[in-house]
């Protein structure tokens, strides 16, 4: 039995063996998987266990596909969900995997992702183990690997078993050019930075950085790059350059529970590099009625967390106003200037990325406002926001044009400071929510597919989770309202992209196109 | 024609609840589901729905494989229940397995509850008329002029019961959700008998509440098992330890 120790733990000289298993229920049985948990892990278990069968089914695929390896594995996998002890919350023997489960998930479904980060882990170990004996458990760069690949499944817990500070605070051994043990934190802490080095620094995939394992990172190193040198001293001068000796830590730790999924680490720079931000690389792209973008959970927590604060100082300040017409709503627009934790909706990358995804040739113009709906607010009426909108001349392709209204009228183009200015179109509307109370009764964004159609009966409602999105294709039928809230506020982020006014009036007639009144 | 290797055709009624989205989930890559849902659709790769990376959104994403055939309607409107099987129909050729698992529940006490009384013709309508009615349509459309191959291709209706049918759960408010539970099982073991001239199976499944209490994924299996069983005319439990068979033609069960 290999066991993933907290840190924390191993520290304390405390490695906790394996609890008798009591009594165990089945929840699923395929040629490829028994997934079991123990009666005493209760209802929370029940819980994770739909989840964890899923997210199984679509992490294993990855996992092989890192390796080589081919489905199915040569032998089923058993999970056991079941209350592990402290400090070691996951295990495997083979084939046979053990994973704590979070006692809130019965609460809280959304803390069952801390077992299925948990199963990654070991997955990687099972399925390292069929691809040859490179990435062995039993070495320190298995272990950095295996919890590599489950940090970059589950962002959310990727700092979950940070052991970087071992090796930052110690003598900085070289545990490249040998293979070191993997309850020796100081090498594993060794083995994780090497690895973001190769994906991060020298831009190794991971697929090519698993493929090419060796004895030790060093020839890994040279399988993956091509290079024929040690890598360590240009690794070691790096971190040397970026993290002195003695300049404090840098990963925290989480506070260790024997339970409870660890903390995030929040008080880092935040990066608004979208493979750093997003919590997940899983979107919905959905054809009817309009073709649209949904996703849940869109960034890691820590981000999440930067945009409510961003969004709260600003009610806070009255930033807010009743300035749309026929709309029951407060609004505050969104620029560079006071972006906060918005900034990365600001960001040319993610611009790029919403408009590939739903095919537009978008221009690089954005104009993004926080709306605020009160309890009760009133529905709107069914419409496909295809209107119009100006912005300030912008040739550079690397940034966005942020519509900022001290500078020119959106739905004019007049301008007080005598920019020259030009006229666009809506290419793509996006919603994401934001700060909503999930008592929230409606507040649904609702799709349709006919202005006709009653306003409550649409073909489909997104409701108003938070750190959630809906996006969709601005087209003469991209018909969509508000519903009323009740009880509780609803927050969110419009923003749209743009399309040139001549594409749109090519494709679908310059009548199409809805001027404002 | 390879019946053995063949993707088994099932139209699955309530498909975006637990037991739908637990079946679409162990089952999709072995059968071709059309998922009839009213609100929600259930999220799995469909016809009109797919996973995408958004840092690689050219990649071919694993996951879609199997998608399901997603197919909103709302059953008790009328022409709903012949809309979806024609569309199935129409789409595959076929159906091999009906599961009737839509549901409407109110539990409500009977006495202080106006609206409990005002949900009988709802709760009934799908655990009796549109049960009914589906395999009607079916077997109109397809099963009787198909008998012959009904038998090779082991084909059958599951209608998804509930333990409420069987026992009273004192102070829980269940009776009207049991009483449509125990037509429901009536109505099986009718159509067992009168659906065996054309070679279809009919069976009933009667899972404890899931997830509390039976493993959703275990109440899927069921109907899985039943699918693949040769049985008719019975109700296959599941709770406690192990699933156990009624049969519901013997008036004391």
């Amino acid at each position: 039995m290999i066991g993933l120790y907290r840190p924390s733990a191993v520290r304390a000289g405390a490695r906790p063996s394996m609890p008798e298993i009591g009594e165990t229920r089945v929840h699923a049985s395929t040629p490829s998987i028994e997934l079991l948990s123990t009666v005493d892990s209760g209802r929370a278990a029940d819980e994770t266990a739909e989840l964890l069968f899923a997210r199984y089914a679509t992490d294993l695929p990855i996992i092989c596909e890192l390796f080589g390896v081919e489905q199915p594995l040569p032998t089923p996998v058993q999970v056991v969900l079941t209350a592990m002890p402290e400090g070691m919350p996951a295990a495997h023997q083979g084939t046979t995997i053990w994973c704590d489960v979070a006692a809130g998930a019965a609460s809280s479904p959304r803390l069952a992702l801390y077992s299925c980060h948990l199963l990654a882990t070991q997955l990687v170990h099972v399925v390292a183990a069929s691809a040859g004996p490179h990435w062995s458990a039993r070495t320190a760069h298995g272990e950095a690997l295996s919890r590599a690949i489950a940090g970059s499944l589950y962002p959310r817990w990727r700092n979950a078993w940070a052991c970087a500070d071992d090796w930052l605070s110690g003598d900085r051994r070289n545990a490249v050019a040998v293979a070191g043990e993997p309850n020796d934190l100081e090498a594993v802490g060794c083995a994780s930075l090497f690895l973001d080095y190769l994906h991060h620094e020298l831009d190794l995939d991971w697929r090519t950085i698993t493929r090419a394992g060796g004895a030790t990172l060093a020839v890994t190193y040279r399988r993956a790059s091509g290079a024929l040198n040690e890598p360590f001293d240009d690794f070691a001068a790096l971190l040397t350059d970026l993290m002195p000796a003695g300049a404090g830590p840098a990963v925290a730790e989480p506070t260790p529970a024997p339970v409870a999924p660890p903390a995030l680490t929040t008080d880092a720079p935040l990066s608004t590099s979208l493979s750093d931000v997003l919590a997940h690389r899983r979107w919905w792209l959905v054809d009817t009625p309009v073709r649209h973008l949904r996703v849940e959970d869109v960034f890691v927590s820590a981000v999440y967390d930067q945009i409510v604060a961003t969004f709260r100082e600003r009610m806070a300040r009255g930033d807010f106003s009743r300035s749309l017409a026929g709309y029951d709503a407060s609004a505050a627009a969104v620029t560079p200037a006071n972006a906060g934790g918005f900034g990365v909706f600001l960001t040319r990358e993610w611009h790029d990325l919403i408009a590939t995804l739903l095919g537009v040739q978008a221009t690089g113009d954005v104009i993004a406002t926080l709306h605020h709906h009160a309890p009760g607010s009133a529905s709107g009426t069914i419409h496909n926001d295809l209107n119009p909108g100006w912005f300030p001349q912008h040739d550079d392709d690397s940034s966005v044009c942020v519509h900022d209204p001290a500078v020119s009228n959106y739905r004019t183009g007049s301008s007080s400071t005598g920019i020259s200015t030009v006229e666009r179109t809506r290419g793509i509307s996006l919603l994401y929510y934001l700060d909503t109370p999930p008592a929230i009764i409606g507040g649904d964004t609702c799709l349709y597919r006919s202005a006709q159609q009653p306003v409550d009966q649409p073909d489909v409602r997104v409701p108003p989770k938070n750190n959630s999105l809906v996006a969709f294709e601005c087209t003469p039928f991209s018909y969509h309202t508000f519903i009323s809230n009740l009880g509780v506020e609803r927050n969110c982020l419009v923003m749209w992209l743009h399309r040139d006014r001549a594409a749109t009036t090519a494709r679908w007639g310059n009548e199409s196109i809805v001027g404002w009144t | 024609m390879d019946v053995v290797n063949e993707r088994r055709v099932c139209l699955f009624t309530g498909a975006s609840g637990q037991l739908g989205r637990a079946f679409c989930a162990a089952y999709r890559d072995q059968y071709d589901i059309v998922a009839v849902y009213r609100r929600e659709r259930p999220w799995f790769p469909a016809q009109d729905a797919r996973l995408v990376d958004p840092l690689d959104p050219g990649r071919a994403v694993q996951e879609n494989a199997h998608p399901i055939h997603a197919l909103r309607a709302d059953l008790l409107v009328p022409g709903e229940a012949l809309r979806v099987v024609e569309s199935t129909l129409a789409r595959h050729g076929r159906i091999d397995l009906l599961v009737n698992a839509a549901v409407s529940t109110l539990w409500a006490p009977m006495l202080g509850s106006l609206d409990l009384a005002n949900s009988v013709q709802r709760q009934f309508a799908l655990a009796v008329d549109i049960p009914l009615r589906l395999a009607t349509l079916i077997a109109q459309l397809h099963w009787q002029a198909d008998a012959g191959n009904n038998r090779v291709h082991n084909r059958n209706v599951v209608n998804v019961s509930s333990v409420a049918a069987l026992r009273v759960y004192p102070g829980s408010g269940q009776s009207v959700y049991a009483a449509s539970k125990a037509a429901m099982n009536h109505l099986t073991a009718h159509m067992a008998v009168e659906f065996e001239r054309v070679g279809v199976r009919v069976n009933a499944t009667a899972a404890n509440s899931f997830p509390q209490l039976v493993g959703v994924a275990r109440a899927a299996e069921a109907i899985r098992e039943l699918d693949a069983s040769t049985r008719t005319g019975e109700l296959l439990v599941v709770d406690g330890e192990q699933n156990e068979w009624m049969r519901l033609d013997e008036p004391d069960r």
